[in-house]
């Protein structure tokens, strides 16, 4: 009864599957950057950021009034990832601290809470006039040859500038004293004080370096989206699909999860037949797969199913 | 006759509460106050000092309350009669309140049945779920797609189903829907289960925009709501034989999970929340258990979707969005879990709160009007955030605990009250208290204070 | 050198320390005997801060240290190896290592340290890459001993080494600290279940039993108490 029209197959044109992949890579960057402020963010306090994407937001639309008063945009980044770090700590000494105790749902609900008490206040003091507001990039939107796809230079900008911040994050997680107090707060905080580790400067540490990361998506993101309060809604729930993916609580999952959520993304919308598919299904179809994953592996691909002693 | 919500809560519980307590002295003295009550609201009346009239109203209508049934109505039946007297108020509303205050409670209606079945799912059986709105959903289109008089659907052969036998039928496709997710959900624990159902939520209008063969796509479907039965027509309205429906299901839904959550099932669910290993050790089947808060909770999600295809007339893959979705589960925690008057309040909260929030917050002088109206989500957010951090129970558990312990503390504290009125304010604590734990909404107290602390 | 006086201490409502008083020389080894939930792992949390007293005082070397945080009592040289080992479970046994020595900032030090355990406890220079959780109970106790020494503690606090252990292993580690103790000057105040060994090991002992010191004495005399014979030595 249905007439399947069949998608083009990716050994046809090898250059539109080539674009794909790497656009999908490029995309699965931010992906995977967003996915490790959440799994930063997880392992070091047991929460599930929803506010993640509205962290990021909040820090893109001060760093868009800078560029306005004509900061280069290098400095922007730059203080966006500053401004994005401390508003991180600060959210986890003022409101993440006093629940910490609290039933996990109730923490939840707190970062429910504060996804939209940040959305509303970013309407309220920038979202008057005209949205959405542009949002210059540093990379320039140039095309560039790659193999035998073509794709722009933001989009390898994005690409390198979350290698280099991985890379940054994987030195210090594994090389550096703060790191190995980190990772010993993530796993057990009452021997960590033993240790003479001050657990609570850790815990806000990771907070702020998953705000500090999440400013730097949310610049990257805001030139291909443009800029409006909402504008970080899609990319975190891709960003979620990706941490969820890897193993909320395994960095490396979260970046091979960002990878492989943004081609497979890119892959689903292209190569699905287009009437009863096709790239309005691409999210939908993106989630299903990522619950098969969950039924196999119920913590993801890398993580751990978490039991502690009691 | 029209008059504003406050009033009509705060007559509301006056009454319930009138109704509950022991009796306040002697026939004789209640009697004297009522007059005393009474002459003042009188005198306040004719003189025009709006609040406080209404003050008065409402103690009058406290002691009156008290008065024609503390010394007939029997202790144990007085929990029902202040419940039947909410029934009531809720069943008069349309002749109390202004007509969009109306359509406010209809969905409140609505969403007192999605939050008592997301309570059974989570607050009793420690099941997160941001997913309901995907529920509510399915529900919804099967009622709009079986009403639709073009209908697609073969089978029916163009004719609309009647309204009734839609809401029947969208309980049980929800219903099949939630046992089917029932099943991976056994395999997912804590954050992965609150970010599959939130995919969940975020595909269901994706996937209502794509099928548009069924679901009119984008624009969605039209359905003509309702009109009152033959012979009510004279004295309802369309709008108000709707709140009237919306209601009458919601009491009949809070009923039967009044039923489901005192009976062995019940127990069973909170059994599995506390501890999986334990409730199997004591025979229980954690996996159909589970499976069956799934199932019930999506069939509750149904029932009201379908209530609100009838209440809207028409129904979008956008009449339920993800924010919605979210706010279900933001409103039994503010509630209060795993207590059905939880779930009334966080309904009440999840209309109100936005329509009623920025005007009240306005009032007062250090905000901006601007930001009030630009802003209302922050208002939301900042309540949110503070209820949790103040009432860990939320407000449903806040209640219990003022009337439960400092009342007492607090009399005994203050210096020179006369010893008579002293043992008379401790009675009437004792009558709360009373009332509070024998109360059908208390059953978490009954239960196990530890229980919740080890809440999902 | 450490002087516990008049403390009490409450789990929120529930009160688990009734007015303690200890006291533990320079260079000493003491024990704190008594049943299970006495209050003992909770004296030992008092003083190496992770439980703050609501009454009383705690000094070491004459310096008041009852208000202080965990972080600060590591620095000033107490070190507190906690009942049930509390590994990092998933970090490898040389991390382990490291995070005992957090609070130090000489790494000439803390590499000749490593080496120094690792005659000590030959295992854990075998084991050094391995996850700490994949050890056997024996080679974890021995961790968590040499996590201990890390810091280079003048006093080390010790719950339970030998719970669950083979008496030979056990033996093994009382061995061990004896050694530190009397080669390093490490001051050592242990709490255990098993009396036999632990006065055997200490010089000095105390009976704690709900949240107070019922007895206190030198080990050879509280050998001898009646008491003490009966409810904690079986004979
Ligand atoms: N985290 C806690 N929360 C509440 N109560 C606690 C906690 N830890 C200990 N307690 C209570 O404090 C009392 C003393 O406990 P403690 O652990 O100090 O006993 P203990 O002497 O070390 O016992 P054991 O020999 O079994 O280790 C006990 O009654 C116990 O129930
Ligand atoms: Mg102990």
């Amino acid at each position: 009864m249905i007439e399947v029209f069949l998608a083009p197959a990716p050994w046809n044109d090898p250059e539109l599957f080539g674009e794909q992949v790497i656009s999908g890579l490029a995309t699965g960057s931010i992906y995977a950057l967003l996915a490790l402020g959440i799994v930063l963010i997880y392992r070091s306090t047991d929460v599930v950021n929803f506010a993640q994407g509205e962290m990021a937001m909040f820090v893109t639309f001060p760093m868009w009034s800078l560029t306005l008063a004509g900061f280069p945009p290098w400095t922007v980044i730059f203080i966006g990832i500053a401004l994005g770090f401390a508003l991180g700590g600060f959210i986890e000494r003022t409101i993440i601290r006093p629940v910490e105790d609290k039933p996990p749902l109730s923490v939840v609900v707190v970062t429910l809470g504060l996804f939209v008490f940040l959305n509303s206040i970013a309407t309220w003091i920038w979202a008057q006039g005209e949205l959405p507001k542009v949002f210059s990039t540093p990379f320039e939107f140039n095309s560039v040859d790659v193999g035998v796809a073509r794709v722009t230079t933001h989009s390898i900008g994005i690409l390198v500038a979350a290698l280099a911040i991985m890379g940054v994050l994987y030195l210090l997680f594994n090389y550096t004293k703060l790191g190995l107090g980190m990772r010993a707060t993530a796993h057990n905080p009452g021997a960590s004080r033993l240790m003479g580790i001050n657990v609570g400067r850790m815990l806000m540490l990771g907070w702020a370096l998953a705000g500090a990361v999440g400013g730097l998506v949310g610049m990257l993101v805001a030139p291909i989206t443009f800029l409006f309060p909402s504008f970080m809604l899609a990319v975190l729930l891709y960003a979620f699909a990706a941490a969820v993916f890897g193993g909320l609580d395994s960095p490396p999952g979260a970046i091979v999860g960002g990878f492989f959520v943004g081609v497979a993304e890119n892959l689903f919308g292209t190569y699905t037949p287009s009437d009863i598919l096709g790239p309005e299904m691409k999210l939908p179809l993106t989630l299903l797969l990522l619950v098969i994953v969950l039924l196999f592996r119920p913590a993801g691909l890398f993580g751990h199913v978490r039991t502690r002693r009691v | 006759m029209e008059m504003s919500i406050w009033l009509f809560f705060g007559l509301l519980v006056a009454c319930s509460v009138g109704v509950r307590l022991q009796p306040l002295g002697s026939v004789v003295q209640r009697a004297i106050a009522a007059a005393v009550l009474a002459v003042g609201f009188l005198v306040c009346l004719v003189l025009g000092v709006g609040f406080v009239t209404e003050l008065f109203g409402v103690l009058l209508a406290a002691v009156v309350a008290n008065l024609l049934t503390a010394d007939y109505v029997p202790q144990r039946y007085r929990i029902a009669l202040a419940v039947a007297v909410a029934v009531v108020f809720f069943l008069a509303a349309p002749w109390l309140l202004e007509n969009f205050r109306l359509f406010q409670f209809s969905r409140v209606a609505v969403w007192v049945i999605v939050a008592v079945g997301l309570n059974i799912l989570t607050g009793y059986n420690g099941q997160i779920s941001l997913g309901h709105g995907a529920f509510v959903l399915i529900g919804a289109y099967t009622s709009a797609i079986l009403m639709d008089d073009q209908s697609q659907l073969g089978f029916v052969d163009g004719a609309a189903w009647p309204f009734w036998t839609t809401i029947i039928a969208a309980a049980v496709v929800s219903g099949v829907a939630g046992f089917a997710l029932g099943f991976p959900a056994l395999r997912l624990s804590g954050p992965y289960l609150a970010i599959a159902t939130l995919a969940l939520a975020i595909s269901m209008p994706a996937i209502l925009r794509k099928y548009d063969g069924l679901t009119g796509g984008a624009q969605g479907l039209f359905v003509k709501r309702p009109p009152p039965p033959p012979g009510l027509g004279d004295v309802l309205e369309r709008d108000e034989w709707l709140y009237l429906l919306c209601v009458g299901v919601a009491i009949v839904m809070m009923l039967i999970a009044w039923g489901i959550l005192r009976g062995p099932l019940g127990r069973a669910f909170v059994a599995v929340r506390d501890s999986e290993v334990a409730a199997a050790a004591m025979g229980i089947n954690v996996a159909r258990v589970k499976i069956a808060a799934f199932t019930i909770s999506a069939l509750y999600a149904g029932v009201a979707g379908a209530l609100l295809t009838q209440l809207l007339g028409v129904m979008t893959p956008e009449s339920v969005d993800i924010v919605t979705s979210i706010n279900f589960l933001t409103a039994i925690v503010i509630g209060g879990l795993a207590s059905l008057l939880g779930a009334v309040i966080g309904a009440f909260a999840l209309v109100l709160l936005p329509s009623d929030g920025p005007d009240i917050l306005g009032e007062i002088p250090l905000f901006p009007d601007n930001f009030v109206q630009k802003a209302p989500g922050a208002i939301q957010g900042a309540l949110v955030i503070l209820v949790v951090l103040l009432m860990p129970f939320g407000v449903a558990g806040s209640y219990h605990r003022l009337i439960a312990t400092p009342a007492g503390r607090i009399i005994d504290g203050v210096k020179g009250i006369p010893a008579g009125l002293r043992s008379r304010l401790g009675q009437v604590r004792e009558d709360v208290l009373w009332a509070w734990e024998d109360s059908p909404f208390n059953r978490r107290s009954s239960e196990s204070d530890s229980g919740e602390e080890a809440d999902p | 050198m450490l002087k516990i006086e008049g403390i009490e201490a409450s789990y929120g409502p529930v009160k688990a320390l009734h007015g303690v008083t200890i006291e533990v020389p320079e260079g000493g080894v003491v024990t704190l005997l008594g049943p299970n939930g006495a209050g003992k792992s909770t004296i030992l949390r008092v003083v190496s801060g992770l439980l703050r007293p609501t009454a009383g005082r705690v000094e070491f070397d004459g310096r008041r240290i009852d208000r202080r945080s965990a972080e600060a009592i590591v620095t000033m040289g107490i070190s507190h190896v906690p009942e049930g080992r509390q590994l990092f479970d998933e970090m490898t046994v040389h991390e382990n290592l490291m995070l005992g020595a957090y609070t130090r900032h000489d790494s000439d030090g803390i590499r000749s340290d490593i080496k120094r355990l690792n005659g000590y406890f030959p295992i854990l220079e075998e084991r050094r890459e391995q996850p700490a959780g994949s050890l056997s109970g024996g080679e974890q106790q021995q961790l968590a001993v040499a996590r201990g020494l890390m810091s280079r503690p003048r006093l080390l606090l010790l719950d339970e080494p030998s719970l669950g252990l083979a008496p030979l292993v056990s033996r093994d580690i009382f061995r061990i600290l004896r050694q530190v103790n009397r080669e390093e000057g490490i001051t050592i105040l242990l709490v255990e279940q098993d009396a036999t060994s632990a006065l055997s090991f200490a010089e000095y002992g105390y009976v704690v039993e709900t949240g107070r010191i019922v007895i206190e004495d030198a080990s050879d005399k509280l050998k001898e108490d009646e008491n003490v014979r009966r409810a904690y030595l079986g004979y």
